[in-house]
């Protein structure tokens, strides 16, 4: 709410600066064009218009506003539904724990847990703890000698707790393990086989991932509470997208890896020329971040929206620049401005393109879910999450392959594709008229010339090269039949 | 319930493996590719041709050219000893040249199709053909080199005397039985030479694995169970060497594939046009034998096929290679059968 209120603030902040930016300029034209009549009229009805504009820029702000506060109190209310979730679970634990105790007389688990731990320590020291001789034979032993299987004399929790640790100990294992894996890595000498390596421990990142989507559900699992429904509600789209993340490594990563660079540039030069479409394209870009859930297409109208108030503001702005000569800084400020859009586009686009493999990879989820719900009304344990990771990527598989043949995500990628490069095209020919012209080093477009100079040059060579060859075996093929008749005479 | 112990026995389990696939792989120094002997007997630019060396006389004195896609080295036709299609149709009685297309960098994204087929390769047949003083010489082309070589029989039949493409496309008329041949309809390809010069293999790569996302992951729990197994994880590392070292494209070569072939199935059409003249694939009047792989989820099958009917050869012939893409090249029954059936084919038209 609070984070609302301020970027919403700031937005207003914006506009209103900007607003105040285009009175001053308007007000100096006017001064400098007091002897023209008919151009103040014409300043006047574009301010005018402008001033509409502005309003509906802030009508827009106060509008994004409000539904992200609508957004926060949606996800205050998921997380009173996953706290009455989790009371239930307690409840179910408690049940089953007394059942497996025969104490049906325990009023809660608090109220004295030492005579669950004591049940519970004399039924483990019946059953042999399988993972202390497993530890016992580990390379990482000294690394996990707090994990709770180990100490189990000393917990004072619960079942529940139980699970609990067991699931994100599990994790912090994977994540210790990953770290020095990526640690290894470097000592190899082969490059394949470091590869190799690499896409084993990307191979069990990716699991690791997957396990940790999985962790919150353990708990259902274990009191049998388990549902497709319950974990399509308890699955965390973050972990969800960091998992799918992990899994298309490609597409994200490196999108954004380009995004952030050509941010960088882009943020860096604006501060120079300090154009009022930038701040729009801020904003809009975190209101999209805040609004960004994976339960309805945000991305539908968010260009047309986008569109919308680019137009608004070039209505406003056009009669005015008509005003200004095509200096170098006016070129510049409006081909920045054409940038601006296509970055816009191509955010809104990529986000779009990243959201059909979200949903898509949802469905796997749900089948995925589906199949343990039924395992588990079966009576079935489970006994290998690799196996359950494994029936992941062939339900992946037909899915996403499915996906990637249509021609909705057929045109979408290409467009996201041309649209990044065109992006970095147009950015890096500003940075190469803005900067890099007055370095001493080649630009790239220097660098195509003397490619294709070089290219023709070769070319060229190649092709006399040929003639020449062609006219001496002409050459020597006429001479023979002379020696020949030189003789006959 | 989950089985905890099992569960978390399990990672132990993978923790174990990876430990032990560390060891193993460290003491890996190298991968070695393409042992079979040969020699560099011409060059151009980037561009190389390597001779064979043979221990002994060659059955058939006319000898083979051999070229393979330009996205993808032609290592994977000789990847290690047992599995070599080049040694097998060595042991055969074949007379082998290869070309080496090599790697084309940023300085070379001007080069375009015409290099490649009337440039390079016209060279490259025309030195064997000087060096061996022969008219006409044996083609080899697989895959993408396939397509490449039927478009240079249709030019220069008379510098032939058999064309054998393996799993080459052709026929681009159906763009929606394969996802690839799908986005090529949509690709921005003007875009994307204009900006990027060269087109990177990794990109093509990425497109590649769409076509079964899950196999770049899916595959490490296999190499997973291979660390006992020394020849079987080499064979691996192998095929993975090959499979990561990828060159990049010229630029101008691929927009013209993908627009005039691909797009506009200019060749099959009859409007392919190379330095300005008509391809007429009736002109391809050699022997041809076309070798296609019946699973192939990379070159759909009746891309290959139907070029059959629209070439002008008389002696023409269909193989059916029960198998994948790559199984052609690198498969056991490649080496059983496919080879010796080839070499025999070239031999009875030498």
């Amino acid at each position: 709410m609070e984070k609302s209120n301020r970027s919403s603030d700031l937005i207003e902040n914006v506009i209103d600066t900007h607003a105040k930016t285009v009175d001053q300029i308007v007000e100096n034209s006017k001064k400098l064009t007091k002897d023209l009549p008919l151009v103040n009229e014409t300043i006047d009805k574009s301010h005018k218009l402008f001033q509409q504009s502005v309003s509906s820029q802030k009508e827009l702000a106060i509008k994004a506003s409000e539904t992200f506060e609508k957004t926060s109190k949606q996800m205050n209310n998921n997380a009173e539904m996953a706290q009455n979730f989790f009371k239930q679970w307690l409840e179910n634990q408690m049940t089953w724990a007394k059942t497996n105790f025969n104490q049906p007389n325990i009023p809660a688990f608090n109220s004295d847990p030492k005579d669950w731990m004591a049940n519970w320590q004399k039924f483990m020291g019946q059953n042999p703890n399988p993972f202390a001789s497993m530890m016992n034979g580990n390379p990482f032993f000294s690394m996990m000698q707090n994990n709770p299987f180990m100490n189990m004399n000393s917990m004072q929790n619960n079942m529940n707790e139980n699970v609990t640790n067991w699931s994100q100990f599990t994790k912090q294992y994977l994540d210790m393990m990953n770290q020095s894996y990526n640690e290894w890595v470097k000592q190899f000498s082969n490059l394949t086989a470091a590869d190799t390596f690499k896409g084993m421990s990307n191979m069990t990142e990716s699991l690791n991932k997957f396990f940790e989507l999985w962790m919150p559900m353990f708990k259902s699992i274990q009191d049998k509470s388990f549902t497709a429904e319950s974990f399509m509600n308890s699955l965390n789209p973050e972990k969800y997208k960091a998992f799918v993340d992990s899994f298309f490594k490609f597409m994200p990563e490196e999108g954004q890896k380009m995004m952030e660079q050509m941010n960088t540039q882009f943020v860096q030069y604006m501060k120079h020329v300090s154009e009022a479409g930038f701040n729009g394209y801020s904003s809009m870009k975190s209101q999209m971040q805040q609004m960004n859930g994976l339960n309805q297409n945000p991305y539908s109208n968010a260009w047309d929206m986008y569109h919308n108030w680019r137009n608004a503001i070039n209505e406003a702005v056009s009669p005015l620049t008509k005003l200004t000569n095509e200096n170098g800084p006016v070129k510049n400020v409006k081909i920045w401005n054409d940038i601006n859009d296509l970055m816009v586009e191509f955010n809104i686009k990529n986000n779009e393109l990243q959201y059909l493999v979200y949903q898509n990879g949802l469905k796997v989820m749900d089948r995925l879910s589906d199949k343990v719900a039924n395992q588990l009304k079966e009576g079935k344990t489970i006994d290998s999450f690799v196996k359950l990771y494994q029936d992941w990527l062939v339900t992946g598989d037909e899915v996403f392959t499915e996906l990637f043949n249509g021609d909705q995500y057929s045109k979408l990628m290409t467009e996201v594709s041309s649209l990044q490069m065109r992006l970095k095209k147009d950015i890096d020919d500003q940075m190469e008229s803005l900067f890099l012209v007055n370095m001493p080093v080649a630009t790239r477009t220097e660098m195509d010339e003397v490619y294709k100079s070089i290219y023709d040059l070769k070319k060229m060579y190649r092709n006399l090269e040929k003639m020449f060859s062609a006219e001496k075996t002409e050459q020597q093929e006429k001479v023979v039949p002379e020696t020949k008749t030189s003789k006959k005479k | 319930m989950i089985n905890t112990n099992s569960v978390f026995g399990e990672f132990l389990e993978i923790g174990e493996k990876l430990k032990k696939g560390y060891e193993t792989l460290k003491s890996i120094d190298s991968v070695e590719v393409a042992t079979t002997p040969k020699e560099l007997v011409w060059s151009c630019d980037k561009v190389q041709m390597f001779h064979y060396i043979r221990e002994t006389p060659a059955k058939c004195k006319t000898p083979v050219l051999v070229s393979f896609a330009i996205m993808n080295r032609h290592d994977v036709l000789d990847l290690q000893p047992d599995r070599s299609l080049m040694k097998k149709l060595l042991d055969e009685g074949l007379d082998i040249y290869i070309m080496d297309w090599g790697y084309p960098s940023k300085a070379d994204r001007f080069l375009s199709m015409e290099d490649y087929i009337l440039g390079y390769m016209d060279d490259a047949i025309d030195f064997i053909r000087n060096a061996h003083k022969i008219d006409k010489i044996h083609k080899m082309g697989i895959c993408q080199g396939g397509l490449f070589s039927m478009i240079y029989a249709s030019i220069f039949p008379e510098k032939l005397k058999s064309l054998t493409t393996y799993v080459a496309p052709y026929d681009f008329k159906n763009a929606n039985c394969n996802m690839l041949f799908k986005w090529t309809k949509y690709v921005d390809v003007d875009t994307m030479v204009n900006t990027q010069g060269i087109i990177s293999a990794d990109m093509l790569n990425n497109a590649f694995s769409m076509l079964k996302p899950s196999m770049d992951i899916a595959k490490f729990f296999g190499v997973l169970e291979m660390m006992d197994d020394r020849d079987k994880l080499m064979n691996f590392l192998r095929m993975e060497k090959w499979k990561n070292d990828c060159p990049d494209l010229s630029g101008e070569m691929y927009r013209k594939y993908i627009k005039d072939l691909f797009r506009d199935n200019k060749l099959v059409n009859g409007e392919f046009e190379l330095d300005g003249k008509i391809v007429d694939l009736k002109n391809m009047t050699v022997p041809f034998l076309n070798v296609y792989a019946t699973e192939d989820n990379i070159i759909p099958n009746e891309s290959t096929v139907s070029v059959m009917d629209k070439i002008g050869s008389k002696d023409k012939q269909l193989y059916a290679f029960p198998g994948g893409h790559i199984g052609v090249f690198v498969g056991a029954k490649s080496q059983k059968e496919l080879a010796p059936s080839v070499a025999k084919w070239v031999i009875e038209r030498c």
